[in-house]
């Protein structure tokens, strides 16, 4: 499919395209109607847009608890629209409202309103909860729709070719189980990261003792540090969440990495040792094939001003199946230049037909 | 590998958090828990994603079938549906929830049911079926590569492509011959011996009288012929003939002229489907048929035999030329990169990534010293202190520097300025050489000339993989064009690839006259005669038009068969876009023919020939509307067709007779000859 071959794959006229829009293959892009069809008719996929648009349903509900009701409005309108246009940037733009209209609930921006203890406060609020889970949900379901409308599996380069088609995850494929899979990881990756948030707005960093993290408690002063030596609250949030995320890096690259390196093949190490050899030796390898190759082209210009008339081709040997050679093959070289060649009639540079 | 789908969800998702976790968490935390729930799924979907990776892709198994005909089939057949049948097997406890399994298919193939390409969840511990069907229009070699597996997650932020590599090479052999194509030979005289059989003028065992002579002590009594012993009152005894099978040697020309032309449809692949034909109808025949294919270098030989495991062997060799393919030579070697890299970075995707087959930023950098000018530069850094010499210099340059430097500048900021400004005025010429130094190297980490070589580095480190040469093979087709264009020939050739190939190279020389196959095909004539027993029929398939005065030891071969008393029947391939050359077609005006150049002694096909033709007399009607390249090509048409009539008259001189490929049945005329020699009496 992907290959630059133009060595005549050549098909037959086969029309494998079903009627209406065909739930096993990926590779046959759907017009709008079918789009809608397979949105509103076929059921594993119905249900991720039921799921999708309850989700914005919910945040719209919680943003209108909180005083913005015109933030839900446009979330709705925007989330549910990138539902079913198949817009791929809407949970981005989804998401970027929300952080706008969390900050200014009005709207208009500069009122903004400082509540002194909503890091203390938040924690495990159950409306926080429910909205970043209504939140994950909507994302998870526009982008799984998204896979299974339009587009699963990215291009092979960075700009997609022309006659490239665009690989769709087929409807078929969807399993009963999967809504209820992503529900579960959605209540725990909301659960985790509030513990995450939680203990990193609850450890003090006091640099100065043995063990510098104590866990100080959700009391803390703003912007004041706890004691004299000890870090304020905002740069302990900052080193603890860096610490984390960059602990979780560093472990996860020791067990993917070395998982990796188990299951790689003998030709993929072979390449890794050969880059590394060629990397530590290719300076000095340059220098001595560019005189290698200056020495060759010298031999030849000498060979060339001494060369004596030809007395002849030499005569290789004959090869059959049922004695052996009598002596090893030589290339020949035959081409004469003294000879002007006829041009072939109609042949041009490229293929002869 | 994470899409650009996944790419700006984490950049926004990660820039949201920063803003809700350090500019405004006293406004609102949900900003922050909402982006750290979004990074937690994204971190949980990549996770589920590699354990997916390691712990199912890398240890898929593919296994394969060849069906044709309703069983499997170590060989294939030419213009036969078969069916291709892929397993993908995955042995792990861990399911793929969706995968695009595409399985390659040889070129010059077409499909003819089904599709190679499955979109699946592969189960645990389950498989995956491929199946379509193909037919292979042309003889040859087909080969299976593999599997080329994609896997992405369910939301497309992640994706990984692996090729699953199961090579299995099959000969497709030429097509077999119906019965109409069996063709038996006709009887054309009272005494025809059985088929595969003709007389031999000695004695033997035959059914055929061939002398009476005396009765020696030891003769069988039923060889005694009692009515000429009582004739003469003595006894006289029969002599019959020998039957001897009638031998056919097929001799094929498989050298780079014939090779040209896209996969299925050269005039190789139309002379293998001549000689099959020819062979298996002399099978049939019961005649003993042998082939010779030979190049510029070598020729290979299967003795003449007329078992089936023969026919089996013919065509298996058969099979296996049909699919050379000609050299690179001539070829850029940024054309044979063009041609290299997709189908190594398609085959070989583990390998071409840049983790593991890297080109430095210093390996691109272009180096000065490469060009004269440089050494101009290196001078102007080197005697640069000369400028010290100077009285005043440098205190002059230190009073600018600090007229220069702001009064209001904090010390350290100063003291740096001044520094700064000194050292750049002290040597001009030195801070001019090294400014142009930099950007000169800096240059080559820019632009086509890093893609070219980050590309041919990478092709040559799998190259040197594969023949095992090491760094310094990887260093070595990095510069020498020569053993990259011979290697990366021997790859494309390996995986069934052509490559466009110039066909003239810079003095406008034609590249694949190929004149050393004269010289191979004479030895192997001439062994041919050597072996013979009695007259055979030596059948030449090979593209001698081109050859000219190169000719001669072919000639000298015919010669010598045909003192044998053996028959030598030529066919040569003719190209489709070059017509016949007894339609009588008109030359333009001004242009010479062979036969007019015949006189004025200049040997046909050199320059000056060539610049006479040129010159052309009044121009008529037909001329002025014909264009240029009509005109190009009438002489062209001309040239070649009088160079088959010289190569028809000079063969047809020594006694062989010359055909052309397309003309008429050449299977048939070749059993006609077979006919003749079975049928040939020599005379008393």
């Amino acid at each position: 499919m992907s290959s630059d071959r133009d060595d005549t794959i050549r098909d037959v006229e086969i029309d494998d395209r079903p009627d209406g829009p065909d739930r096993t293959r990926g590779d046959v892009s759907l017009e709008r109607s079918e789009v809608f069809a397979l949105l509103f008719g076929d059921p594993p996929v119905r249900n991720y847009l039921v799921a999708g648009l309850a989700a914005l349903a919910m945040i719209f509900l919680l943003l209108l608890q909180e005083g913005s009701d015109l933030g839900g409005l446009l979330i709705v309108v925007i989330g549910s629209a990138g539902l079913v246009l198949l817009w791929p940037q809407a949970p981005l733009f989804v998401l970027t409202l929300l952080t706008y209209f969390l900050l200014y609930p009005t709207g208009i921006p500069g009122e903004a309103f400082e509540k002194r203890w909503e890091i203390a406060e938040g924690h495990f609020r159950p409306a926080d909860l429910i909205l970043a889970f209504s939140l994950l949900i909507y994302v998870a379901a526009h982008y799984r729709l998204i896979s299974v409308t339009w587009q699963a599996l990215a291009t092979e380069g960075a700009v997609r070719r022309q006659n490239e088609p665009l690989i769709r995850r087929p409807p078929v494929l969807i399993a009963p189980n999967e809504l209820g899979i992503l529900l579960g990881i959605g209540i725990a990756s909301v659960f985790a990261s509030q513990i995450v948030w939680w203990v990193a707005n609850s450890v003090a960093i006091r640099p100065g003792e043995t063990f510098p993290f104590v866990w100080s408690g959700a009391e803390r002063s703003l912007r004041r540090a706890e004691s004299p030596g000890a870090l304020p609250p905002a740069a302990t949030r900052f080193l603890a969440l860096t610490g984390m995320f960059l602990f979780g890096v560093l472990l996860s690259r020791l067990v993917f990495g070395y998982w990796r390196l188990r299951s790689m093949n003998a030709a993929e190490a072979g390449m890794i040792v050969l880059d590394h050899g060629w990397g530590e030796t290719h300076r000095e390898r340059s220098r001595i094939e560019n005189w290698r190759l200056w020495r060759r082209e010298r031999t030849r210009a000498r060979d060339r001003a001494a060369v004596k008339p030809r007395q002849g081709p030499e005569k290789p040997p004959i090869k059959t199946a049922n004695r052996s050679t009598t002596s090893p093959p030589k290339h020949h070289n035959s081409q004469n230049p003294s000879h002007d060649p006829r041009q072939r009639a109609g042949r041009r540079t490229g293929d002869r037909p | 590998m994470l899409s650009p789908r996944g790419l700006w969800f984490l950049i926004v998702v990660i820039l949201i958090f920063v803003v809700g976790a350090f500019l405004i968490p006293n406004y609102s935390v949900v900003p922050a828990l909402a982006s750290l729930a979004l990074l937690t799924w994204f971190c949980v979907e990549w996770g589920l994603f590699q354990v997916r990776v390691n712990a199912v892709v890398a240890r898929l198994r593919v296994s394969r079938q060849m069906l044709q005909g309703g069983r499997e089939s170590p060989m294939l057949w030419v213009g036969r549906v078969f069916e291709v049948r892929v397993r993908v097997e995955n042995p792990s406890a861990i399911a793929l929830p969706f995968a695009v399994l595409e399985d390659r298919r040889p070129v010059a193939t077409e499909r003819t049911r089904g599709t190679n390409v499955v979109f699946a969840s592969i189960p645990a511990r389950g498989q995956v079926e491929i199946v379509y069907s193909l037919v292979a229009p042309a003889p040859g070699l087909l080969r299976f590569e593999g599997v080329n597996l994609r896997v992405c997650d369910r939301q497309g932020f992640f994706y990984h492509r692996r090729f699953v590599r199961e090579a299995v090479e099959l000969p497709v052999l030429p097509p077999l011959t119906d019965d109409e194509g069996r063709q038996r030979a006709t009887k054309q005289f009272n005494t025809l011996p059985p088929p595969g059989i003709h007389r031999l003028r000695r004695p033997g065992s035959g059914s055929e009288l061939l002398d009476l002579r005396d009765y020696r002590p030891g003769d069988p009594p039923k060889l005694i012929a009692w009515k000429p012993s009582a004739r003469r009152d003595k006894l006289i005894t029969k002599e019959f003939e020998s039957d001897v099978p009638v031998r056919c040697r097929l001799f094929l020309d498989t050298s780079e002229s014939v090779r040209l032309g896209p996969t299925g449809n050269t005039l190789l692949t139309r002379l293998v489907e001549v000689a099959a034909a020819v062979a298996q109808a002399s099978a049939a025949n019961r005649d003993l048929v042998g082939l010779t294919t030979f190049d510029e270098t070598v020729a290979h030989g299967l003795l003449p035999a007329r078992t089936k495991m023969h026919l089996i062997n013919v065509l298996r060799r058969l099979s296996e030329v049909a699919s050379l393919q000609p050299g690179v030579r001539g070829v850029p070697s940024e054309l044979l990169t063009q041609r290299a890299f997709p189908l190594a970075h398609e085959l070989y995707p583990e390998l071409m990534t840049k983790r593991v087959n890297s080109m430095p930023w210093s390996r691109l950098w272009l180096p000065l010293l490469d060009r004269k000018y440089g050494w101009v530069v290196l001078a102007m850094i080197l005697l640069s202190p000369l400028l010290l010499t100077i009285r005043g210099w440098a205190s002059g340059v230190a009073n600018f520097a600090a007229m220069t430097v702001p009064k209001s500048w904090p010390f350290l900021t100063k003291l740096a300025w001044f520094t700064l400004v000194f050292l750049v005025s002290i040597f001009p010429p030195a801070t001019f050489g090294v400014l142009f130094w930099f950007t000169h190297g800096v240059r080559g980490w820019f632009g086509e000339r890093r893609r070219k070589l980050t590309q041919r580095k990478q092709v040559a480190s799998v190259l040197a993989l594969q023949d095992g040469s090491g760094p310094a093979g990887v260093e070595r087709y990095i510069h020498d064009d020569e053993a990259y264009a011979a290697q990366v020939a021997a790859f494309l050739q390996r995986h069934r690839l052509r490559c466009p190939i110039p066909l003239y190279d810079e003095r406008g020389l034609y590249l694949y006259r190929c004149p050393g196959k004269a010289v191979v095909l004479r030895d192997a004539l001439i062994e041919a005669v050597s072996r013979a027993r009695d007259n055979e029929l030596y059948v030449v398939l090979a593209d001698l038009v081109e050859l000219g005065d190169d000719l001669a030891p072919v000639v000298q071969a015919v010669r010598v068969a045909r003192a044998r008393h053996h028959h030598i029947l030529v066919i040569v391939p003719w190209p489709s876009d070059v017509p016949p050359p007894d339609d009588h077609q008109e030359a333009p005006a001004g242009t010479r023919t062979l036969a007019d150049k015949a006189g004025k002694g200049l040997p046909p096909g050199t320059r000056q020939d060539q610049e006479r033709k040129k010159v052309r007399k009044k121009p008529t009607a037909r001329n002025k509307t014909g264009g240029l390249a009509q005109l190009l090509r009438q002489t062209l048409c001309r040239q070649y067709q009088e160079s088959f009539k010289r190569l028809r008259r000079e063969l047809g001189r020594v006694g062989a007779t010359v055909m052309r490929l397309n003309d008429g049945d050449p299977v048939r005329a070749v059993l006609d000859r077979l006919d003749r020699v079975r049928g040939m009496r020599s005379r008393r």
